[in-house]
């Protein structure tokens, strides 16, 4: 949650910027001479200098007798450091605690023997340096005068962590909001399920979930540190103003105590690519876009003149700055998507590659065709001679401006001795890029992007799916939900005996019947909250379908009121009085109801049945409900027919309740558990304490003066 | 539409705001074409990139009567092309040789940049001659950078949670001053602007008396003299430019107000206090005022706000440089359930702390460690180099203050930061908005 508040101030300081324009022919206007008349050099670009030598830093590596490797890339430009602590934990199932080394790297910082999180960000603030960890280890920097004390921080907080049981509390909430928020977006879940598709059982394809978050205690993450933080599988890259003697006596005094021991390095089978093209497909209720992503595993190791040649030759497709083939369809020529997009990745275990768009519903077979279209002229065709020149010239800039950053030059370091490079590798990229003909491109292009063997995935509405099966080899669309479950699209069909007026009736009875609703008169239901470690209490009490009143408090302060009585409404926030408003009067009236969704039997002719989703792996009907103030959707589950969540429009966003925890009171099903999300940054989960059903209510908890 | 490669730049003064330490030094070249145009040349041979840039002395506050946000316009204006450049060939130019480029504009003034590899250099020399000496603007690129700029506004001010906090807070600071306009401009201000708008603004702003060429980076000066002399020697002096003279008069008390926002997911408070300009001596303790605030996870509002009291998820504070008289900022989005009320009074709380007792020893050492790590960090890359020297040149007359600043802030003492506290920081010296999510309840 941090991280979105932080890119929402971030924002906060951005204004102005330049956007030149690529588009649109030109009638140039008189515009009164500006300067002196012309001169002749100026009416053509000047030429280059001849290709500057680029001379990558050059890197020192030793080892320490416990098997760390200890990677020194001198920089005195500047009187600063860093250090990386990069641990190479090989790859491995997480099994059901998936997400458990990102938490334990989320924990690494937060305490060790003999210090809290408060007093580790005190003495990092105190010098004015930085120190952060993953699950691959830790990074550092500082100015040189604090070289020692950093790396004796560095090290007790890797060496001698503790993983205290209020910080794992703290990192588990925001774990599960980052997972929640990241499945409203579908860019994240089409990459989940390109994952999911790409790898299968390989460890690459393992997702996190609210089940495995759930799952993750202390002792996974205490394990997952034992396991694999050893010195024999980790690098110390030391960067800037050192020397190769302070460098050798820093990683001694604070790493050589480590103990070195074995690690389980696991048999993994490498995935390959599909024998066909499949379609593979997530619904998304309501969505106007479709995310496209076509692509596949390849074999690419790092550090050989093939990922060289792929990087190139993705430039020209679709990794291009500007006008690459990708945009110059898509984009210039069609007018689909904003930003198209392809890349290509290299692993010593499996790469991938993919292109990629975002189009509007009615053109996504359209997009898909034309994907594949550049797909198959780029792997069959020659690149012409104009586009390898422009892609050569602008990776060799782009290379060279790279290496102002003494970390690109140890990224290079690291890659080098961590896969075992010909140290050669990087200083001769360039001369590689250079040497790189049309034919090494495009044999390079027919083995990593033809699309014969393809995985297309999309998230969008379903009505656009169908359309696709003509790409598939089989001729199928696979469905998948957000966490890459197939669902049988069949199955989720409405069942064809089923109406909105059943499944109100359905809803009826399982709450205990139109009998047992009628009489009830009033009710009132007391629940909290625990929002990042304070409890917040609301206490809704409802009388005759005409009353209600809401009193939500905080540490003893009343944070919300809001009130309804038979026409007349107030609303106080945050001690703030909301004057008169025709739509708050009309919310609360709606609130007032005992049982909204009964009602909905009075107004059949607003409430469409929209089919069957899957939510927590139950069947849920969909009934949405349109009035004047935008539709609802309203999910029931589809064997107890109680209403298990609810889509609303508040304001800008949706927020969705998941409704739970039914149980009797005076006669009636009443949830007593409700969460709630998109309403604020973090689910808020609330709980009911105390429900009642037809005692007294204090009137003066409807009285508006 | 806004361009993948847009880059995310200041709205309102944009300094470095750390300072150049001791242990730094860097070496630079300044000199003057007869024409009046500023060169400031840092040679720097150790990676194969070098930077050319253009500041130019005019920004937000410069607009006339009716024409807000020309200056930002202008700047899009200055993409379309010359009498030698097509459009839509700056950027086609630089990226076509991996390089990249942009622009910014801020209230006091306007900058391009081109990063290059170090044999393109005079790409960059002829591509920042062309825009001083005649560029170029027909009617259609005027339409395009028009919706271009409307867009921009829409997307980074009026659809963004809390896009309007700086225009809420500088309208109420300032009555007189064009500081209270907003640097992208009005909507009615963009729509009606006239080609003959533009020549007059060219003409009176961009000329070489009124811009620092700054280069940094991978060349050998005795070889780019005589291409500086042949790409901008000739390019004629202009007038010398009008400049803001208007002084706001101090605010007569506090103002305060409440904005609402549908789009902010959270309460929030913003507070500005009136403080000097950029050259004024005081700037350097305010400054670290604001360090003590709001710099690390340790510094008082983070710890207070956030971690022992709760009420906010972020705090923060910063001054806000700028050529003439500005303000100081300290914000904070309140935590689910708080009132923004507590936070104010929070917030004065640590206020009124400072002005009654001097910070501790070890709190000041913190701020003068941290000082030093921020300046060092700083000029990392041959871009901040070249930007940070013109923009010393531009506002305070010297770019050398890129070696000595530092001595300033070590001058600094707890009294001062006190006494900056006591000054500054008066309740009647500050607007104060509170940012309410949803709609403003009608009347």
């Amino acid at each position: 949650m941090q991280r979105i508040l932080l890119g929402l101030l971030a924002l906060f300081l951005v204004a102005a910027c330049s956007t030149p324009q690529a588009t649109a022919p030109t009638t140039m206007s008189d515009k009164p001479a500006m300067g002196p008349m012309s001169e002749d050099f100026r009416a053509t670009p000047p030429k280059p200098g001849p290709a500057p030598e680029i001379k990558l830093g050059d890197f020192q590596d030793f080892k320490l007798d416990n098997g760390l490797q200890v990677v020194l890339v001198e920089n005195h430009k500047l009187p600063r450091v860093s250090y990386q602590l990069f641990v190479d934990v090989p790859t491995h199932s997480e099994g059901e605690y998936v997400g458990a080394g990102d938490m334990m790297g989320d924990m690494l910082r937060r305490a060790t023997s003999s210090k809290s999180k408060e007093e580790i960000d005190e003495a990092i603030d105190f010098i004015g340096a930085n120190l952060s960890t993953s699950g691959s280890g830790a990074f550092a920097s500082t100015i040189s005068k604090y070289k020692e004390q950093m790396m004796e921080m560095m090290a007790e907080v890797v060496l001698d962590a503790r993983f205290p049981e209020e910080e794992f509390e703290k990192v588990k909430s925001d774990a599960l909001a980052g997972l929640k928020a990241s499945l409203a977006s579908p860019d994240a879940i089409a990459s989940r399920i390109r994952q999911k598709i790409y790898y299968g059982n390989h460890p690459f394809g393992e997702l996190t979930t609210e089940e495995s978050l759930n799952k993750i205690d202390l002792a996974t993450i205490q394990n997952y540190y034992d396991t694999y933080f050893v010195p024999n599988r980790s690098y110390l890259v030391m960067v800037g103003d050192l020397t190769r003697a302070e460098a050798e006596q820093l990683a001694k005094k604070h790493f050589s105590a480590w103990e070195s021991k074995g690690v389980p390095q696991p048999k993994i089978v490498t995935p390959k690519r599909p024998d066909g093209v499949t379609v593979n497909f997530v619904p998304r209720a309501g969505s106007v876009q479709s995310t496209i992503v076509v692509g596949h595993p390849v074999d690419l190791k790092p550090g050989t003149t093939k990922s060289i040649r792929a990087r190139l030759v993705n430039s020209v497709l679709g990794g291009g700055v500007l006008d690459d083939r990708l945009a110059r369809n898509l984009r210039e020529d069609k007018a689909y998507t904003y930003s198209p997009g392809s890349s290509i990745s290299s692993s010593r275990e499996v790469g991938n590659f993919r292109a990629s768009a975002n189009v509007r519903n009615e053109v996504t077979d359209s997009a898909v065709t034309e994907i594949l279209y550049e797909l198959a002229r780029i792997s069959t065709e020659p690149i012409s001679a104009e586009e390898i020149s422009k892609v050569k010239k602008g990776q060799a800039g782009s290379f060279g401006r790279a290496l102002e950053s003494p970390q690109r030059i140890a990224s290079y370091a690291l890659n080098t001795v961590r896969y075992g490079l010909d140290r050669g590798f990087y200083p001769n990229y360039l001369k590689q890029v250079e040497n790189s003909s049309a034919s090494d491109l495009m044999e390079v292009a027919n083995e990593m992007m033809s699309p014969k063997q393809t995985h297309i995935v999309v998230v969008g509405d379903k009505a656009v799916a169908e359309k696709l099966a003509k790409f598939a080899t089989s001729g199928q669309v696979n469905y998948y939900d957000a966490n890459g479950n197939l669902i049988d699209m069949e199955e989720m069909a409405a069942p064809s005996d089923l109406t909105p007026k059943s499944v109100i009736e359905g809803y009826i009875k399982a709450i205990g019947g139109q009998e047992a609703i009628d009489a009830v008169k009033n009710y009132t239901m007391t629940m909290e909250a625990s929002v990042q470690g304070q409890t917040m209490s609301q206490v809704i009490a409802k009388e005759g379908g005409n009353k209600v009143s809401t009193q939500m408090t905080m540490m003893g302060m009343v944070m919300a009121d809001q009130r309804y009585n038979d026409g007349k409404a107030k609303m106080v926030q945050q001690g703030q009085e909301m004057p008169d408003n025709p739509m708050i009067t009309a919310a609360l009236k709606e609130e007032a109801r005992l049982f909204p969704v009964a009602e909905l039997m009075g107004m059949l002719d607003k409430v469409s049945l929209d089919g069957v989703e899957t939510i927590d792996g139950k069947k849920a009907i969909l009934l949405t409900v349109s009035d004047d103030a935008g539709a609802t959707q309203r999910y029931f589950d589809q064997e107890s027919m109680l209403q298990i969540r609810q889509i609303k429009q508040q304001g800008p966003q949706k927020v969705t309740f998941d409704i739970g925890d039914y149980q009797e009171v005076g006669g009636v099903m009443l949830p007593h558990s409700l969460s709630i999300s998109g309403m604020a940054p973090f689910p808020i989960e609330m709980k009911a304490t105390e429900v009642k059903v037809n005692t007294e209510i204090d009137q003066a908890l409807f009285s508006i003066e | 539409m806004l361009l993948k490669k847009c880059g995310a730049l200041l709205l309102f003064g944009a300094f470095a705001l750390a300072v150049q330490a001791q242990k730094t030094n860097i070496e630079f070249t300044r000199y003057t074409l007869d024409n009046g145009l500023k060169v400031i040349l840092h040679q720097n041979n150790s990676a194969p990139v070098v930077t050319v840039s253009i500041m130019y002395e005019v920004g937000g506050k410069d607009d006339f009567a009716g024409r807000t946000g020309f200056a930002h316009f202008f700047e899009h204006l200055l993409f379309e092309g010359s009498e030698n450049i097509g459009r839509g060939e700056y950027s086609r130019y630089v990226e076509e040789v991996g390089g990249v480029l942009n622009a910014n504009t801020s209230s006091d003034r306007t900058y391009y940049y081109e990063l290059l590899p170090s044999n393109q250099l005079e790409l960059g020399l002829w591509l920042e001659s062309e825009r001083l000496l005649h560029a170029k603007v027909d009617i259609e690129g005027v339409e395009t950078q028009r919706q271009v700029v409307k867009e921009e506004r829409r997307v980074r001010m009026d659809n963004q949670p809390y896009g309007l906090w700086q225009y809420e807070i500088f309208r109420r600071a300032f009555k007189q001053h064009p500081y209270k306009d907003p640097i992208i401009g009005y909507m009615k201000d963009l729509n009606s602007a006239e080609e003959a708008d533009f020549v007059k603004f060219y003409q009176t702003f961009y000329v070489p008396n009124n811009a620092i060429l700054s280069i940094a980076g991978d060349f050998e000066e005795e070889e780019i003299k005589p291409l500086i002399e042949k790409y901008f020697a000739s390019i004629p002096k202009g007038a010398e430019p009008p400049r803001v003279e208007i002084v706001e008069p101090p605010l007569t008390g506090e103002i305060r107000d409440t904005v609402y926002d549908a789009k902010a997911p959270l309460p929030g408070i913003f507070m500005a206090y009136r403080t000097p300009e950029r050259t004024h001596p005081d700037f350097y303790a305010i400054s670290m005022l604001n360090q003590v605030l709001s710099s690390g996870q340790s510094s008082r509002m983070n710890k207070v706000l956030v971690d022992e009291k709760q009420l906010a998820v972020q705090a923060g504070s910063f001054p806000f440089p700028s050529q003439d008289p500005g303000v100081a900022i300290a914000l904070a989005l309140a935590k689910p359930g708080n009132d923004v009320k507590e936070i104010e009074i929070s917030i004065d709380g640590i206020v009124e702390d400072l002005q009654s007792n001097l910070i501790s020893e070890r709190e000041f050492q913190k701020l003068r460690n941290q000082v030093e790590a921020q300046e060092i960090s700083g000029y990392g890359t041959m871009a901040s180099i070249a930007e940070s020297l013109a923009q010393y040149e531009m506002y305070q007359g010297d770019a050398n203050l890129i070696n000595t600043e530092i001595e300033k802030y070590m001058a600094v003492s707890r009294e001062d930061i006190r006494r900056v506290a006591q000054t500054y920081f008066q309740k009647d010296n500050r607007v104060l908005l509170y940012w309410m999510p949803g709609e403003k309840p009608s009347k």
